[in-house]
């Protein structure tokens, strides 16, 4: 008789897995977001019994502030041109100096963009893996085991995160990093809601 | 005696002399910048093998492409355009 109860909640757990993955989809490009049980992916070090639950990355509106810099940025020669006077330069300077001007914005905008686009959390089956790249020179890569795991809470505070529904979701560990932060990151209360059901199963 | 012979151009030409000094310092510093699209791209390397993700950012490594491309062009520009 009690295997009867074993299948209903096997059954509840496909539906809800179902519609996780429904929602944000397994496939996985430059700009995803958030992936639930990513198709193709695999890191470095992954055991062959792991399994990749989650992906996720700051949410795209985080590019903004950086992305209207670079607009500025690129307007400023056409703008000082037309109102100001460069010719006691000569035009070779003025030619090379355009091009050194735009140059360092595409640096600038690619080194934002590969900052977001690096800046990512994999939760496996067995750990969550935490990459932090405050600049393109830097790498932080944190690994803590589900097992570590002693409190996970969901954090959605500002306009702008509560109109597009993202925010932090921090995870307090036992190990040698005290806490795992997922950063402005879309659905935290449905990232935390997976880590905890993970956390249940550990 | 270079000295004196720098000294009495710029006597001479100031302006030449400043636009030269000018040059060495945009060539000194695109040669410089040169290593940066190449950390980049040793980065994205790194990124693809810990993480996998060189099945799908196959457009950033051609942007790095590209942009090591054109920072070797500016700086090739540079000196012989300046």
């Amino acid at each position: 008789m009690p295997d009867i109860f074993v299948t209903e909640e096997k059954g509840i757990d496909r539906e809800l897995e179902s519609e996780k993955a429904g929602a944000w989809g397994r496939k996985l490009h430059s700009l995803t977001t958030v992936a639930f049980k990513p198709a193709r992916l695999r890191f470095e070090d992954q055991d062959v019994d792991e399994q990749i639950i989650l992906f996720t990355r700051p949410h795209l509106i985080t590019n903004l502030k950086w992305f209207l810099l670079a607009v500025l940025m690129a307007l400023v020669p056409p703008f000082t041109f037309i109102f100001l006077n460069f010719g006691f330069i000569p035009i070779n300077f003025r030619f090379v100096g355009l091009l050194i001007w735009y140059l360092l914005t595409f640096a600038f905008v690619f080194e934002r963009f590969l900052v977001w686009f690096f800046n990512v959390e994999i939760v496996t089956n067995k750990r969550i893996l935490d990459v932090n790249i405050p600049n393109i020179l830097f790498r932080d890569i944190t690994q803590t085991p589900l097992g570590k795991i002693q409190d996970i809470t969901a954090e959605t505070a500002g306009f702008m995160r509560s109109i597009l529904a993202f925010g932090d979701v921090r995870v307090q560990t036992a190990g040698t990093v005290p806490e795992i932060k997922f950063e402005a990151v879309p659905s935290p209360n449905k990232i935390s809601q997976i880590l905890n059901d993970l956390w249940r199963e550990i | 005696m270079e000295n004196f012979t720098f000294v009495s151009q710029f006597l001479e030409n100031p302006n030449l002399v400043l636009w030269l000094v000018v040059k060495i310092l945009f060539v000194i510093g695109l040669a410089l910048y040169l290593v940066f699209p190449i950390l980049v791209i040793r980065q994205i390397k790194a990124f693809d093998r810990i993480l996998g993700f060189y099945i799908f950012d196959w457009p950033l490594r051609l942007a790095a492409g590209i942009h090591l491309a054109v920072a070797v062009l500016v700086f090739l520009l540079a000196l012989i355009v300046l």
